[in-house]
């Protein structure tokens, strides 16, 4: 049974049951729950190979746990065909990575007009918003830069601008500023931050920075494919019902 | 340095070894290639040099007499050669032991199964002998060529009666068989196999080099990696120019080995009326070690070229700084190309020799000139498909054909050169006339118009009513000179070879001819044409296909960080695979159309004289629908890459 106790103004919007993954042999995951509600945001730290990014893939439907559940709101996303997850992902979810996911060919207006595209939207309705989004993160005029043209934090909030601009569900972030130096990358971080709170969204981020755990609502930390730590009261009820 | 290059080649991981395999691959094909056609010019003087004691020196005091004719046999011509001699000396023509005593009739084995259910009153009773064995090879072509060798004696007829015809000799006192001219239809054939060349190495030569680069565009950011921690630009030079040099040369090495092991299977195809003797495509073995030698020093160079901006800026690469725009200057260098070889093809004169060279030379520029065109044609496509696209696909690809235009031209290069070529070659006509016997059927021979009613109320006699026999000024193509006359035999169709028989025992000098036998020549030259149109397309097909593979699963492997983030951000494969699909055909389309066009231009005022026919069509026809299925289809072969790479979501991006 999940949880139906949840941290007051946080009904959870994604949660996982004992997820179970290995790689051949390897343990990525072990056994993790999980939940995130709307407004929150998580950090989910622990040494190299702890399974941290394995836990964001399959969250975020991009691979298949080998056992265990993942549900956004009511409904099982792990179980969804290839299609149907990708979907899924174009439309309710969004990632910030550390570099190189903007289209190096796209000039930044198009790098963050294209999930609306494929959303179907046609181009001039969708070039809009995505301006918007960019002025809202102080890159007005610089619309038609390519990605090889714009600094590391430029960049970086491109791919903000990107992530934000289809008002995702949930943000998934792995090491978001782990390319750019301590004050763009604070710059980043608040930037994510406020616009996750706007957009009542939930953030995920992946991050070996202190600093950056320090500034999310909760932090999980992860070692050999455990919960080890969970500083949130949310979790708790989560391991509650996951033994239950 | 090598043994490092090695190691990174292997330590590279599956996609390293994958596209240095590749490169080999690539380079092996274009090894195979660039060996045929190399061998096809060896091969022509090989028939040449062996059919030159057809019409050797003349020399007042030899003791050998020869002269040749040409026979024919319904559809067939038969080459005969007429030998005599003054004294015996030993000498022997080449294919035979001895020298052919008079009565002797020696055949190439492809004329005795020809004969073999011939009556002698049909054929063999015009050489007034008897069949004394079969000539060997190192006479003959080709195993298939139709020849006798006549042993006769001094002073008869056949040895005293000058000829005529077209490409025969009459009868000649020569010292021996060692050196002679050549037929010049060699000369002829030799002037297309240069044009067949030059269509297939051009191609040939600029994948080799497009495959050549496919390493080195893989290790861009790695080589630039270690240029930034500090490896010297030399070092970087070295590194990448032994993994690549190692790949072209065991791409060498195998493609070379693999033509030798085709060549019995390549001997099959029949130009200028029969298969080759494998030996005749080895003949350029020497030539085959320059080629194996070669296309590794090439590949090497291309690599270079491909190096500079990894050397020059290691951080532009790393990066990846925005592509520089093309110049226009690449249309007008094709452009400027093209009006020269339309403007030399008006202007016949001058040395022959010269001109052809010059003629094959703006040819071949204005091949290398459409490699350069392309690129920019592909960048303005993209361009403008980029600012109009209104749906995803179409701007990724419109996008991508404007940053990386070279690629995408590498994708369809292949094909447009085919359609240029196949638009170059499509008029050339392709119609064979039929040369069976009709109902009633004329020949005609040349008499001297002294002789000529003694020679006709002869024929007649020995003809005894098999045919009537008429003297006239001229019939078709054989019309009576000073002091000539033409003697002319009217017969059903199925006793013509009789007749035939008959009037060559009777008549000195050429045999009698039907009007249609001199198309029996141009028949030849044209089916050998339509194999050598074929044999040029098929490689040029087979370039065009493999180079489309190739930098289709180059571009997947080049840009699969870009396609796993999109797959991670729920990007359909689909629209992917459409945006793929438009980066190809879009070019292929407008490209592909106009080298097919440039290449009918072209060619038009110098063949279109020689008149039109549909096979010209069909086989433009052809091209077009290959060509664009070789390219659709090398796209989806790189589909389940695509989808192998879009699905690898391992945590340490590379």
């Amino acid at each position: 049974m999940m949880p139906s106790t949840t941290a007051p103004g946080a009904p959870p919007m994604l949660t996982a049951r004992a997820l179970h993954k290995h790689y051949g042999a390897a343990v990525a995951l072990g056994g993790v729950d999980f939940a995130v509600g709307s407004g929150e945001s998580i950090a989910v730290t622990g040494p190299s190979g702890s399974g941290k990014s394995t836990l964001l893939h399959c969250l975020a439907g991009i691979i298949r746990p080998d056992a265990g559940e993942v549900r956004l709101y009511d409904e099982r996303i792990d179980v969804l065909s290839e299609r149907e997850r990708s979907h899924l992902r174009r439309t309710r979810f969004s990632f910030l990575f550390q570099f190189g996911q903007l289209l190096p060919e796209l000039p930044a207006d198009e790098n963050v007009a294209l999930p609306l595209m494929l959303g179907g939207m046609p181009r001039r309705n969708a070039l809009g918003p995505a301006r918007e989004r960019l002025a809202q993160l102080g890159l007005a005029g610089k619309e038609d830069r390519r990605p090889g043209e714009l600094s590391g934090g430029e960049a970086q909030r491109v791919a903000l601008a990107r992530a934000l601009v289809v008002r995702p569900a949930v943000v998934f972030a792995d090491e978001p500023t782990g390319a750019l130096d301590r004050a763009t990358g604070d710059q980043v971080m608040s930037v994510l931050l406020q616009t996750v709170a706007e957009l009542g969204a939930a953030l995920v981020v992946v991050t070996h920075d202190p600093v950056i755990a320090a500034r999310c609502t909760r932090t999980i930390e992860l070692v050999d494919g455990r919960i080890r730590r969970d500083d949130g009261s949310l979790a708790g009820s989560v391991r509650a019902g996951a033994t239950r | 340095m090598t043994a490092l290059a090695w190691r990174l080649t292997r330590l590279g991981g599956r996609s390293a070894l994958f596209s240095t395999g590749l490169t080999a691959l690539a380079v092996a094909v274009a090894t195979l290639l660039l060996q045929f056609a190399v061998a096809g010019n060896f091969a022509f003087a090989e028939r040449a040099d062996r059919t030159d004691w057809r019409n050797p020196v003349p020399a007042e005091d030899g003791s050998v007499i020869i002269a040749t004719a040409v026979d024919y046999y319904g559809p067939n011509s038969i080459t005969r050669i007429d030998l005599a001699q003054t004294a015996s000396d030993g000498l022997a023509p080449p294919g035979l032991a001895d020298f052919p005593e008079p009565g002797e009739v020696w055949v190439s084995p492809a004329l005795a199964d020809l004969l073999e259910d011939v009556p002698a009153e049909d054929f063999l009773d015009r050489y007034e002998g008897a069949v004394a064995g079969e000539l060997g090879d190192d006479a003959l072509a080709h195993a298939d060529e139709l020849v006798a060798v006549v042993g006769r004696d001094l002073g008869s007829a056949a040895m005293t009666g000058e000829r005529e015809g077209a490409d025969v000799v009459s009868p000649t006192a020569v010292a021996g068989f060692d050196s002679g001219t050549p037929d010049i239809a060699y000369g002829f054939y030799q002037i297309l196999m240069v044009v067949a060349t030059i269509l297939m190495a051009v191609p040939v030569a600029i994948f080799g080099a497009a495959a050549a680069r496919l390493t080195v565009a893989r290790r861009d950011e790695r080589l630039a990696t270690l240029r930034l921690i500090g490896a010297t630009p030399g070092q970087i030079v070295s590194l990448t120019l032994i993994e690549t040099t190692l790949a072209a040369i065991s791409g060498a090495l195998v493609g070379t080995v693999a033509w030798m092991a085709v060549t019995p299977l390549i001997s099959r195809i029949p130009i200028d009326g029969g298969p080759w003797f494998v030996a005749d495509l080895w003949a350029g073995a020497p030539w085959m070690i320059a080629v194996a030698l070669a296309v590794p020093i090439l590949a090497a160079i291309s690599a270079l070229i491909g190096l500079r901006s990894v050397v020059i800026s290691p951080l532009g690469v790393a990066r990846k700084v925005k592509a520089k725009g093309l110049r226009a200057i690449r249309v007008v260098v094709f452009a400027v190309c093209v009006i020269a070889f339309l403007i030399g093809s008006q202007m016949v004169g001058g040395s022959e020799v010269l001109f052809a060279t010059i003629m094959l030379g703006l040819l071949a520029a204005c091949i290398a000139a459409m490699n350069l065109m392309g690129p920019w044609v592909v960048q303005m496509i993209g361009r403008i498909f980029a600012r109009t696209a209104r749906h995803p696909a179409r701007m990724l690809a419109g996008r991508r054909l404007a940053e990386d235009p070279k690629a995408a031209w590498r994708a369809v290069a292949g094909v447009s050169l085919a359609g240029f070529i196949a638009g170059s070659i499509a008029l050339v006509p392709m119609v064979q006339t039929d040369t069976t016997p009709k109902e009633t059927e004329t020949v005609a021979a040349l008499v001297d118009a002294e002789d000529a009613e003694d020679l006709a109320a002869l024929a007649s006699a020995e003809l005894d009513g098999l045919a009537d026999v008429d003297l006239t000024d001229g019939v078709g193509d054989v019309a009576a000179g000073d002091g000539q006359q033409v003697l002319v035999a009217t017969t059903p169709g199925e006793e013509v070879e009789h007749v035939r028989t008959i009037l060559t025992t009777v008549l000195p000098g050429d045999p009698p001819v039907r009007e249609i036998d001199a198309t029996m020549l141009s028949n030849r030259l044209v089916g050998s044409i339509r194999v050598g149109v074929t044999v040029v397309l098929a490689v040029v097909f087979a370039t065009a296909a493999v180079s489309a593979a190739i930098s289709a699963i180059g571009s997947v492997l080049d840009r699969r960080q870009a396609y796993r983030l999109l797959h991670l951000a729920g990007t359909p494969q689909r629209v992917l695979d459409q945006a793929r699909r438009q980066e190809t055909l879009l070019p292929l389309a407008v490209l592909g159309g106009t080298a097919t066009l440039t290449g009918l231009v072209m060619t038009a005022p110098i063949i279109g004289g020689m008149g039109f026919d549909a096979s010209g069509v069909l086989i433009l026809g052809a091209t077009v629908a290959i060509g664009t299925a070789a390219v659709v289809a090398a796209g989806s072969l790189s589909r389940p890459l695509l989808a192998s790479v879009m699905r690898d979501v391992s945590p340490q991006p590379d």
